[in-house]
């Protein structure tokens, strides 16, 4: 086995080399650009797509060759059993991919650590490892699409998506993911390396991980699908929704011109001042709070993932950078390289060590205006000239912020998961000390964040918009309008259900009605990945949360018999064990028409054959047909 | 044990709509080399690649050494020698890495046979593999074949490609070199003066079916070539089963007949319109020619 893996890496080692040095280039033209230790979506576009593609492509040109029929016959040939040839040219593959990518990084970064005095923490090697794995998962991946015997095995690459980790989580659950995944790319890459690769479709468990794996992909071929045989095909008669404007749907309703959306409300209120209103907002301005959400700031988060946290003083000489490693800033001249000083929560030191515990941060923080260091629960205000940290606001226990900081009609809006907070902006900025906030608006209900928080300024105070998909239940939209007025007072104008359905519920909670069980793997163990990126805190991310309408439960019912009805013909036509096809059906319930679809494409080929044979006849006929033409017409 | 170190029963293997084997039944004994002959697309290789378990029957069976194809263990594998007509090897590593690498993997590698066989080869152990001629590596490829001792070799095609001095190499290493007398040797090629050299069995494979097995001098017994005159057109000669091809070179008839007594077929000549009839020594090279050709000519006649 250790020859066998000397063989592999000998083959690649010059071109190993060659990409080492090429890699180690790029990086040096990279921070010629932007500091080495800073991320730039470039950067950061690089350092995902490295892996992957460099994964991918080296899985297939890896296995491709091997796949030629003698290369194949020599490689299998011998006395050596067929798991272990796979591990030993796995084993090089993986050494070549490490070099590649992640050596000239590693380097990179520990050159940077040992020669300056860039902060270069511990998630900075930890994203070398999480991309490691990433290569890692894309290489078997590859080699699994490339010796499968379904074409379709090349869909799984979408599955790297999910691997991929572009949104903030903690970094136990990224090592989960990744050793998951790693482990799951590993088994389709080994079941897949056969000597004969005829009869694999028959191994359950690789057909169940071929499933799996070919889910995503499978998800948004059905999503796209409901364009094809629902929003196209009304759009050409024009009788879709979005055209139709009489429609008091939810969709129509976010679409409208904001004054006439927030007239609609109050025209609706049975409030005194709604006439006065209702004439204001024909001239008034509308602005969002935010549709950035604050993404839970937490220390050591990925290179790759959490931006660099950085103040600027002095004509951009100093730089201020949070260590996610010592949770202070640590202040280094641009040009000298030199550490001018440290600060915490309490303010600026020369040494590390005058800091105590309680001195450092508790949790990451976002920077706004590069004077106002949010965390969590607190809002520091950082003053360069007097040296000196003011913490500006602080929430109460069990409460967080949703939003980062955003000024509006000269006010400082900050929102958390039970409220918005309004304070004087002049204030928030020239204040040194804690402040009370002006008003504190609870949120309509128990939801944490809102697809849109909207405010407009009147004579009297303000109006503010809360309006979400989800605002009474899982696909229950609603919208409420508070207004506030300037002395303190809160009035609820209008609360407002719509209960017209701009779609089908089946087409409405579609990627739902596909697979509960799949789709709670999305959103739950790679949360907000897909469907609920810009709402981490959403309280329908898990299945569990979600009170599903009678329609939605018969539509997922339908949708499993559906997938069952389906297997049962499959298995016919395949002629399946009782065992086996006992064995899919139960699955059905679980993957219900995503596995089904799934299925069907992985057993396209020998369905086609099949299909073919049976149009020519039984199989044998068709033998006999072929010899007797060639002996002897 | 078998008496049989090949067998195959009912094999059949389609790709798609093609059928490249149909019903191919074979028992090769133990011992002695075996040549496959047959035209290109006869199923040959097919065959070879389901009797190393590289491919799935569509229908039937074969077994190497006693044991189903497709359950070939490590072990059995070790026991059987495989050079393919690309001579593929590691182009990337020494001569003499690769040596090693599979001295590692065969327990009964002898290499005193692997060092008399590379020496008729110009092979130097410091050499990139990919630096090696095409002879040099079927050199290289043969010597490692057989110092693994394997009880079946299977040569598919190896001289295909190679100029006249490594052929003669070749085929000297070949049949010089001693080897247990239970090895089996199956060798693939279509130079008919390579198989009349080596081989003990033929095995005459035609779209996708054993035609005929037999030691070479028995099948040249079994066919007959005839130079005959004849006065009218042998309409009648030329739709026998029996003859494989009928030729008219300037003015003569020239003609090849199988499993046909030969003083029956002069008789029936002679009666059906010959004027006079030669019967000719026929070599293995025409008589395997002949079989091969009337394949051919059923493929241009279906056409």
């Amino acid at each position: 086995m250790k020859l066998l893996f000397l063989t592999e890496w000998r083959r690649y080692q010059r071109l190993a080399g060659l990409l080492v040095l090429l890699h180690l280039f790029l990086w040096t033209i990279m921070s010629n650009f932007v500091p080495t230790m800073m991320m730039h979506p470039m950067k950061q576009l690089f350092l995902l797509a490295l892996p992957c593609v460099g994964g991918i492509a080296f899985g297939l040109i890896s296995m491709g060759l091997h796949r030629r029929k003698n290369h194949w016959t020599f490689l299998v040939h011998r006395p050596v059993s067929i798991a272990r040839i796979h591990l030993a040219i796995s084993l090089a593959n993986i050494c070549f991919l490490f070099c590649v990518v992640c050596l000239p990084i590693l380097l990179v970064f520990g050159f940077v650590d040992l020669s300056s005095n860039q902060v270069v923490d511990i998630r900075h090697y930890l994203t070398v490892l999480h991309l490691f794995a990433l290569a890692i998962c894309s290489y078997f991946f590859a080699s699994y699409a490339l010796l499968s015997p379904a074409k379709a095995s090349f869909m799984a690459l979408w599955t790297l998506l999910l691997v991929q980790g572009g949104v903030s989580l903690p970094l136990w659950q990224i090592a989960i993911i990744d050793m998951s995944f790693i482990a799951l790319s590993f088994y389709l890459a080994h079941k897949s390396f056969q000597i004969n690769t005829d009869s694999l479709l028959k191994n359950k468990g690789f057909v169940l991980a071929s499933v799996l794996v070919l889910q995503p992909f499978v998800l948004i071929i059905l999503m796209a699908a409901s364009g094809l045989y629902y929003h196209l095909p009304l759009a050409v008669m024009g009788d879709h929704p979005n055209n139709n404007e009489s429609l008091n749907s939810y969709q129509n309703f976010i679409s409208k011109d904001r004054d006439q959306s927030f007239q609609q409300l109050v025209s609706l209120s049975d409030h005194p001042d709604k006439q006065t209103l209702y004439r204001q907002l024909s001239l008034s301005e509308f602005q969002f709070i935010s549709y950035k959400s604050l993404a839970s700031p937490r220390f050591q988060q990925l290179f790759t993932v959490a931006k660099d946290v950085i103040l600027v003083e002095a004509n951009q000489e100093i730089q201020w950078v949070l260590s996610h490693d010592k949770r202070v800033f640590i202040g280094r001249h641009n040009k000298t390289d030199n550490i001018v000083g440290y600060m915490g929560t309490t303010g600026f030191y020369d040494t590390l060590e005058q800091l105590t515990e309680s001195d450092k941060f508790e949790q990451a923080v976002i920077v706004t205006d590069n004077q106002f260091l949010q965390s969590g629960r607190q809002i520091y205000q950082v003053n360069f000239a007097d040296r000196k940290l003011v913490l500006k606001h602080q929430l109460p226990a069990g409460e967080y912020y949703t939003k980062p900081i955003k000024n509006m009609f000269e006010r400082t809006v900050i929102q958390s998961n039970k409220a918005t907070y309004l304070f004087e902006q002049v204030d928030f900025y020239f204040a040194s000390k804690q402040l009370t906030p002006q008003h504190r608006v609870t949120h309509p209900n128990n939801l944490p964040s809102y697809q849109e928080v909207i405010l407009s300024e009147m004579q009297d105070g303000f109006l503010i918009r809360y309006l979400d998909p989800h605002f009474y239940g899982y696909l229950q939209p609603g919208a409420q309008l508070k207004y506030v007025h300037h002395d303190g007072e809160i009035d609820t104008l209008v609360s407002y259900a719509f209960t017209e359905s701009h779609v089908p519920t089946v087409i409405a909670g579609q990627t739902f009605v596909m697979s509960p069980f799949v789709m709670n793997i999305v959103n739950g163990l790679v949360p907000s990945q897909l469907f609920f990126a810009n709402e981490p805190y959403h309280p329908y991310q898990y299945v569990w949360q979600r009170e599903l309408s009678l329609s939605l439960l018969l539509w997922i019912i339908a949708g499993v018999l559906t997938a069952i009805l389906g297997t049962l013909v499959l298995a016919k036509y395949l002629a399946w064990s009782k065992q086996t096809c006992m064995f899919w059906l139960g699955l059905m319930l679980i993957f219900s028409l995503p596995g089904f679809i799934a299925l069907l494409f992985l057993y396209s080929l020998p369905l086609f054959r099949l299909w073919r044979t049976n149009r020519n006849n039984s199989p044998k006929a068709r033998l006999n047909t072929s010899f007797k033409e060639q002996r002897y017409v | 044990m078998t008496d049989y170190i090949i067998e195959s029963q009912g094999l059949t293997k389609c790709f798609g709509t093609k059928t490249a084997l149909f019903d191919f039944n074979l028992a090769i004994p133990r011992g002695g080399i075996h040549a496959f002959i047959g035209a290109n697309g006869a199923g040959k290789s097919t065959f070879f690649r389901l009797l190393l378990g590289l491919e799935s029957p569509t229908q039937g069976s074969c077994s190497v050494l006693g044991i189903n194809s497709q359950e070939l263990s490590p072990e059995h594998r070790g026991k059987i020698g495989y050079v393919n007509e690309e001579h593929t090897l590691p182009s990337w590593m020494t001569v003499d890495a690769v040596i090693e690498m599979q001295r590692s993997l065969y327990p009964k590698w002898q290499q005193d046979t692997f060092d008399k066989v590379i020496a008729n080869f110009d092979v130097g152990l410091k050499q990139n593999v990919g630096q090696l001629s095409r002879g040099e590596r079927a050199g290289l490829n043969l010597s490692m074949a057989l110092a693994q001792s394997p009880e079946v070799l299977i040569l598919d095609e190896p001289t295909l490609g190679l100029d006249v001095v490594a052929k003669q190499a070749f085929l000297t290493a070949l049949m010089h070199t001693e080897m247990d007398a239970n090895c089996t040797i199956i060798y693939c090629s279509h130079q008919m003066e390579e198989v009349e050299r080596v081989a003990d069995n033929l095995i005459i494979v035609e779209a996708g079916e054993v035609k005929y097995m037999a030691a070479p001098d028995d099948f040249c017994q079994r066919v007959n070539y005839w130079i005959c005159d004849f006065e009218t057109k042998p309409d009648k000669v030329k739709n026998l089963q029996c003859v494989l091809s009928l030729k008219n070179i300037e003015g003569q008839i020239h003609i090849v007949t199988i499993d046909q007594p030969a003083e029956h077929f002069e008789a029936y000549l002679l009666a059906n319109g010959a004027a006079s009839v030669v019967a000719v020594p026929v070599s293995l090279d025409k008589a395997i020619g002949a079989v091969l050709a009337q394949n051919h000519r059923g493929h241009e006649l279906s056409a």
